[in-house]
């Protein structure tokens, strides 16, 4: 070891504390698994309808994250107009907010009664909280503004030197915003869509406030994990586990190519 | 203004915290012309103006027709995006998609303009080859060289085959042999692109072997207007004396010496091992004047003629006809000791250690 790499001793011991607060809840997790039963565990039906539908729903939350947070961090970024940091700060309120008011305030807009949802009902038949879009919709909700935040941070960071050359060349608005702009962010993008989609498959309490708890329509691994530390404990280990699994294996997947690399 | 239907005009009246950029250009279709000036005199902002890149203030009024075709009059309210204006730039600094394979980038002007992307390739490929770039297509703009860059960039801008060519200082961050280098390609390209030409430099080499005329702009002003010839022999200010002073000639160098192409004279030079085309330049001060031949080893004296003898603030500038034209500036002490007048002759002397020698 270099002398220059040798910490203090203070710093030392309060990271090795930090570290602890991270590893021991893991080592406590592998500590109380039941090893046997597992496959039975993890093969029964409220785990599997909740796995299935925390990946179907947490990939459609990333995606229309997406589809609907690249556009809005561009409209930040680029376009100035009044009421801009106002429209930031509450893009990115539901970050602080806790999910449940966040998940409350959507029953209040988006339900049969709600300001939206009530005419939304009537004209559509669309009933959307205690429904798989309602998680969806609460997915997004918490996971678009990490999104946001990453991919707008990149595009103003842009000088827009590349987009004036592009645009001299006869590019259109949309054609440099497809063919420079995006590309010219794209690690950020990846790690904005990471992200978003991480914090949609850990949702919580949003979910179970505005869609509820409804086996194979709305009840994700977490909420699967919650109701099953009174009912079944050793299924609640064993989802529990898996979704220790699932994020392990996504930071190994993503790690090297996306982390690593500065936006 | 008369505004032709064949060319650029732009009158550009923008007022900045230093200075107010006050300007009338005309580019005649088919030519070329610099815009030379110091950092900082405004040169920049004129040509993203006229390429619709710039924001405009409030209080500037601007007027860009090119072709008959009104780009930009802020009295009218009338600005074109910069994507319609078939306004093409070439900037110091290459700006080329990093994402994007050199192929790619040439053709993005064609695949913006709506081709599909095999024909734009093939519309790139003209200009791939036209300009040399065959061996490097695949590659990504980052593996190229500082010059092999800005090819690629000229051959970008010109395959989206723009009405009008905007030069911005292309060849300053350039290294002297790739400047060298990429002055050839860009004359080339410059004589062969049909439309108007602006180039915008701060240095007077690059507008003398470019441009068929020169705007000299100080502090957001034209100073002077004319030929490199006008403008050299006849300096509308110190600075433009300063400027422009430098004798530049071009030639062939052979075994140190160099035949100068433009007038029957050979300039003794130090360096034997350049060959072929060379430009060489010869600063005013480096020329001493004497009444009959002067002796001495590694000199070049030649019999010369005193055409103009003017003052240029503490000394005086001569110009000498002859063999080879030159600017001289010699104190006003001697200008009396020598009598200068025009139509006297004189002989003058340079060092050949005082002559620069360079690739052309």
């Amino acid at each position: 070891m270099s002398p220059t790499r040798r910490p203090p001793w203070i710093l030392a011991v309060l990271a090795t504390i930090g570290a602890a607060l991270f590893v021991l809840p893991l080592i406590g997790l592998l500590g109380v698994t039941p090893w046997s039963d597992l496959t039975s565990l993890l093969t029964d039906d409220v785990v599997t309808d909740a796995l299935r539908l925390s990946l179907v729903t947490s990939i459609a939350a990333a995606i229309l994250a997406t589809v609907l947070g690249v556009p809005l961090a561009w409209v930040l970024s680029r376009i100035d107009f009044r009421g801009r940091s106002l429209l930031r700060a509450i893009v990115t309120l539901p970050m602080v907010l806790p999910p449940v008011v966040g998940g409350a305030a959507l029953l209040f807009a988006l339900g049969r009664r709600g300001v939206v949802g009530e005419p939304l009902a009537d004209a559509t038949g669309l009933v959307l909280p205690f429904s798989t879009w309602g998680v969806i919709i609460a997915n997004t909700f918490v996971a678009m503004p990490f999104l946001v935040i990453t991919v707008e941070g990149a595009m103003s960071s842009l000088d827009g030197r590349h987009e004036q050359a592009a645009a001299s060349l006869g590019a259109s608005p949309l054609t440099v915003f497809r063919r420079v702009t995006l590309p010219m962010i794209g690690p950020s993008l990846r790690a904005g869509i990471v992200l978003a989609w991480a914090r949609a498959l850990g949702e919580f309490g949003a979910t179970i406030t505005f869609a509820g708890n409804l086996q194979g329509r709305t009840q994700t691994l977490p909420l699967a994990v919650f109701v099953s530390l009174d009912s079944n404990r050793d299924a609640a280990i064993a989802i529990s586990l898996m979704m220790v699994v699932i994020s392990v294996a996504v930071l190994v997947v993503l790690g090297g190519r996306w982390w690593g690399r500065t936006a | 203004m008369s505004e032709s239907l064949n060319g650029l005009t732009a009158r550009i009246d923008v007022p900045r915290s230093e200075f107010t950029i006050d300007v009338d250009l005309d580019v005649p279709f088919g030519s070329t012309t610099a815009l030379l000036g110091p950092n900082g005199a405004g040169k920049s902002s004129i040509l993203t103006t006229i390429a619709g890149l710039a924001d405009i203030a409030d209080d500037a009024e601007v007027r860009v027709v090119v072709d008959g075709r009104v780009l930009t009059d802020t009295s009218a309210g009338t600005w074109v995006p910069p994507d319609q204006r078939r306004v093409g730039i070439v900037f110091q600094e290459h700006r080329l998609f990093d994402h994007l394979s050199v192929l790619d980038n040439v053709a993005f002007g064609p695949r913006s303009a709506g081709a599909r992307s095999s024909a734009a390739r093939r519309a790139a490929t003209q200009w791939i080859d036209l300009l040399d770039l065959g061996a490097l297509v695949k590659r990504r703009p980052h593996e190229l060289s500082g010059g092999e860059a800005q090819r690629v960039a000229i051959a970008r801008t010109l395959a989206a085959e723009p009405h009008v060519l905007l030069l911005d200082e292309p060849l300053a961050a350039l290294d002297v042999t790739t400047r060298s280098e990429i002055r050839r390609v860009l004359r080339d390209q410059l004589r062969a692109f049909p439309g108007p030409r602006l180039l915008v430099t701060h240095d007077p080499s690059d507008a003398f072997l470019l441009a068929d005329r020169l705007l000299v702009i100080e502090s957001g002003r034209i100073t002077q207007a004319g030929t490199p010839d006008e403008i050299r022999h006849s300096p509308a200010t110190p600075y433009v004396a300063a400027l422009t002073g430098t004798n530049l000639y071009v030639g062939r160098a052979d075994d140190g010496s160099v035949e100068l192409a433009d007038h029957d004279h050979r300039f003794t030079i130090t360096d034997h091992t350049l060959a072929g085309a060379v430009m060489l330049t010869v600063h005013p001060n480096a020329v001493s004047l004497h009444p009959a031949q002067p002796t001495g080893s590694q000199r070049n004296t030649w019999a010369a003629v005193v055409e103009i003898v003017e003052p240029l603030g503490d000394t005086v500038r001569v110009t000498l006809g002859g063999p080879v034209p030159i600017a001289v500036d010699v104190t006003p002490e001697a200008v009396a000791a020598l009598g200068l007048r025009p139509d006297e002759p004189v002989w003058a002397a340079v060092k050949a250690t005082e002559i620069s020698v360079s690739p052309a």
